[in-house]
């Protein structure tokens, strides 16, 4: 089987970045084995960062 | 012969526990029971006094009229139709009376004993035997009539 | 993959070390091999072999409702005999195959022993030797390794697709929660987006959180639809799971029902004595009732019996009274006590004297003896009156103390009888500890009532669940319109917004991909589908379809769904065409590289149908492993498998002792004088 999570990752890089880095990071913690509290945290870390890095850029 | 209901009926004391038992088991009432014994004490002209052994069973109020004029007729038949007899209803009791021990003797020694507890001191009845009684009751009397 | 040779030792049946050596090659050495046997000879063990030793699993997919505990897979009489003389039994699964043109030998071991009455399996080393196509060899003894490198070949969510067994064509087969399931467990599998499922739920608890935040701090109206949108999402996260649990109470419940059904199976073969039973107990009760009532009645008839007994006194007093009335001296023309006035006062109603010892004196003494006084004259009319009664019903007493002596008698016999026969039913039915039959069918029946309140319960859930996600939708688009309205510059409002969009987008995605996932099973699934079909079916059916909540459709040559209208052969065929799409898939290859286990798969199959089977199956498939038995592949299929060429290997498995197979390799050319015909079975 080919492996989908390259296949996503293909799809998601037609997303906005910001999307598109959020959602790779969602599925690259998720590949590697973390539990689902930690990945939301995760992901909700580098929102933030994003956010931030965004605001300080306007 | 007025059927009176103020007397006293008497039976032997030895049978106060077994006619407990068996009003409950073989007929409906005391009654019932003196008067199947009386029955069969008369048919088999078997009258035993009671003496001093009689002890009051019932009151003669609960004699059925049939009954009554049963034991009304066994007497004129036994006195040739001399009316005299009858009149004093104690005195036709008294005479019923034996006849009645007498036909408990005999349900005693041809038919009961097989369901009794065997005890010097008083009648019972046996009640690891005693399902079919009313059964194997009626067919003695049955037979007795055959 | 493509297997060679399966060695066992000790393995379930099959005692001793014994090997299968696969047909694998396409083309005139063939690729199908024929494993032939009786039911229970340990055809499905085969495939169960070839899991454990790739997997260590001990379970298949038909366990799910079996406890580990109770699968052995050492073999029984090794373990008794060894156990008599204190030693283990050494058990091992030895599979050599090829993948992709490099080949592969994984031997698992397994130590069983008895403890007291204790069965136990525990397992042992397990050895992977890896030759490459350079000639290299690689050896593994690490587990966690030899898992990862299997994994890699044929991923163990994609394995259960190689068994086809009656149970998963039966589950495909008909319309139920059962078949959407496996369809949609089916697709998931193949997808293998464990981890894009975990991203997207993770992503949505993010989000959750955000929003919750953002609901705090906003203010106003924006503020009023957050907070809506939260409680809206919080009462669809409910909603989802309740409908969730729903479902697993709707399978416990089914499965309940399947034992209860293999349960009362066992008393199908004595479900007619225990209704014998309870016929007879119901008339015993009845008759034993009636004995009950006869007895009462005998009490209150036996002092009316008794009259009898005196039926002679009865009678004279009657008759001596009668002749009185006769002779007219009861009721007395003249009364008793005006005789004694006129014998008292010796004077006579004409006032003519009365003289004491003339004639006169004498005739009035005779008539005063024959006349009685008033109220014993009144005494004997009643008593004559009253034996009047009872001579009257003399005879009816008579005949009725008769009747309920015989009543009763035919009672008891009737009684008697009963209880024999009763005896006789229970000596039939056996032991006394199985459970009542009735019972079983009660509980199934409280079974299915919960079943049918939990389908209704699901129903309104989902009725309200769609309700929940179009408010929430209208208030999201709402919320949306109104954050970019008032232009909020908020941190916090922009990182709900992307936690939102990259959970919407991996919910596209997710979508995108199980679609794209469906089409190609529904494209291999019509092409096998249409390979097939026999020729009648191939004039009405047109299509098979997935529907968007995962239950199958067949479509007819007008686009009209035809599914219920189908035979059981064409819904078995859809089913293995169905599978077969699934493993293609799964193999992504243009041949699918897997081996095909078929667990009797012609069941209900016609001739037609069997032989497109037979045909097409080795052309689908690098490697077809056909377990059959007797019933089912006959001469007739041996003739269609020879003249295919690609039958390579045949097999029977025979009993040799209890609980105990013997692999015996045979020749093909030996199958017609050793296989059945139709009419010989």
């Amino acid at each position: 089987m080919p492996d989908i999570n390259e296949l996503i990752k293909k799809k998601l890089k037609t997303y906005p970045s910001e999307i598109c880095e959020v959602a790779i990071e969602a599925i690259e913690s998720a590949e590697s084995g973390l539990p689902e509290v930690s990945i939301a945290e995760h992901i909700g870390n580098v929102i933030r960062r994003l956010v931030k890095k965004k605001g300080d850029s306007e | 012969m007025n059927m009176s209901g103020e007397i006293r009926v008497k039976t032997e004391s030895r049978y106060k526990t077994l006619y407990n038992e068996l009003k409950n088991f073989v007929v409906g009432d005391m009654h019932e029971l003196f008067f199947v014994c009386a029955c069969l004490g008369y048919k088999a002209n078997n009258p035993i006094l009671l003496g001093s052994n009689g002890e009051d069973r019932f009151w003669s109020r609960t004699i059925r009229p049939e009954e009554y004029v049963c034991y009304y007729s066994m007497l004129l038949e036994k006195n040739n139709m001399d009316i005299s007899v009858i009149k004093d209803d104690k005195f036709v009791l008294s005479k019923i009376e034996e006849y009645a021990n007498g036909g408990m003797e005999i349900l005693l020694k041809e038919f009961l004993s097989d369901y009794l507890i065997k005890s010097n001191t008083e009648l019972k009845l046996d009640h690891t035997c005693i399902k079919e009684l009313p059964k194997t009751f009626l067919h003695f009397i049955y037979e007795k009539i055959q | 993959m493509i297997l060679q040779r399966l060695i066992m030792k000790n393995f379930r049946q099959f005692r001793g070390v014994q090997q299968i050596e696969f047909a694998s090659e396409i083309g005139t050495a063939g690729n199908v091999t024929v494993i032939y046997g009786e039911n229970g000879r340990g055809k499905t063990g085969i495939f169960r072999a070839v899991m454990f030793c790739l997997y260590g699993e001990h379970k298949l997919s038909q366990d799910e409702e079996v406890e580990r505990e109770e699968l052995y897979l050492v073999n029984s009489a090794e373990l008794q005999e060894s156990a008599s003389i204190g030693k283990q039994v050494e058990t091992y699964v030895e599979l050599l195959f090829k993948h992709k043109g490099e080949s592969y030998s994984i031997k698992r071991y397994l130590l069983g022993m008895l403890d007291g009455e204790k069965r136990i399996e525990q397992l042992d080393k397990v050895l992977l030797s890896h030759t490459k196509v350079d000639g290299n060899t690689e050896n593994f003894s690490d587990p966690d390794e030899i898992r990862k490198i299997i994994n890699n070949i044929l991923d163990k969510n994609v394995r259960e697709y190689f068994l086809f067994d009656g149970e998963k064509i039966q589950r495909l087969t008909l319309a139920s929660l059962e078949q959407r399931k496996e369809i949609s467990k089916g697709i998931r599998n193949l997808l293998n987006i464990d981890a894009l499922e975990k991203a997207i739920k993770a992503t949505a608890r993010t989000k959750k959180n955000l929003s919750e935040e953002l609901g705090k701090k906003a203010t106003g109206e924006l503020g009023k639809i957050i907070k809506q949108c939260n409680d809206l999402e919080e009462k669809r996260d409910e909603l989802t799971n309740r409908i969730k649990d729903l479902e697993g109470e709707y399978s416990h419940a089914d499965n309940q029902k399947k034992q209860t059904d293999k349960k009362l199976d066992e008393y199908n073969e004595i479900r007619h004595l225990l209704n014998e039973r309870l016929r007879l107990e119901e008339e015993l009760k009845q008759q034993e009732e009636q004995a009950r009532n006869l007895l009462s009645d005998m009490k209150i008839k036996t002092a009316k019996a008794s009259l009898l007994l005196v039926s002679n006194a009865i009678d004279f007093v009657y008759e001596k009274i009668e002749q009185k009335k006769k002779k007219g001296e009861i009721p007395s023309e003249i009364r008793k006590d005006l005789i004694e006035k006129i014998l008292t006062e010796k004077r006579c109603i004409c006032s003519r004297e009365i003289i004491p010892g003339t004639e006169p004196f004498k005739e009035i003494i005779i008539w005063k003896n024959k006349t009685c006084d008033m109220e014993a004259e009144s005494s004997l009319i009643n008593i004559w009156r009253d034996l009047s009664t009872i001579r009257h019903h003399r005879e009816d007493t008579a005949q009725l103390v008769e009747t309920l002596l015989q009543k009763y008698a035919l009672c008891k016999n009737e009684i008697e009888k009963l209880r024999s026969k009763i005896d006789g039913v229970n000596k039939e039915i056996g032991s006394s500890e199985r459970k009542d039959a009735a019972e079983l069918e009660k509980f199934r029946e409280k079974l299915e009532e919960k079943q049918i309140k939990i389908g209704a319960e699901q129903t309104k859930l989902m009725d309200d669940l769609k309700t929940v996600g179009n408010e929430h939708e209208l208030l999201s688009a709402q919320k949306t319109q109104l954050s970019k309205q008032e232009k909020f510059k908020d941190e916090l409002t922009r990182r709900v917004a992307i936690a939102e969009d990259v959970y919407k987008a991996l919910g596209t995605i997710h979508k995108e991909f199980t679609n794209e996932i469906k089409n190609k099973i529904i494209e291999n699934a019509n092409k096998y589908f249409k390979q097939l079909l026999d020729k009648e079916g191939q004039k009405t059916l047109d299509q098979i379809l997935i529907n968007d909540d995962y239950s199958l459709q067949i479509l007819d040559k007008w686009g009209k769904p035809f599914l219920a209208n189908i035979s059981a052969g064409q819904r078995q065929i859809m089913s293995i065409s169905f599978i077969s799409a699934l493993a293609k898939v799964a193999s992504a290859d243009k041949i699918l590289e897997m081996p095909l286990f078929m667990d009797t798969p012609f069941g209900r199959l016609s001739s037609e149908h069997r032989g497109n089977l037979i045909e097409k199956i080795p052309e689908f498939c690098a490697q077809w492993i056909l377990l059959a038995t007797d019933t089912e592949f006959r001469k007739q299929e041996a003739t269609m498998l020879m003249k295919g060429g690609c039958w390579g290997k045949f097999y029977m498995l025979k009993g040799k002792g209890i609980g105990t197979t013997e692999i015996q390799e045979r020749n093909i050319s030996d199958a017609q004088s050793i296989l059945y015909d139709t009419m010989e079975k």
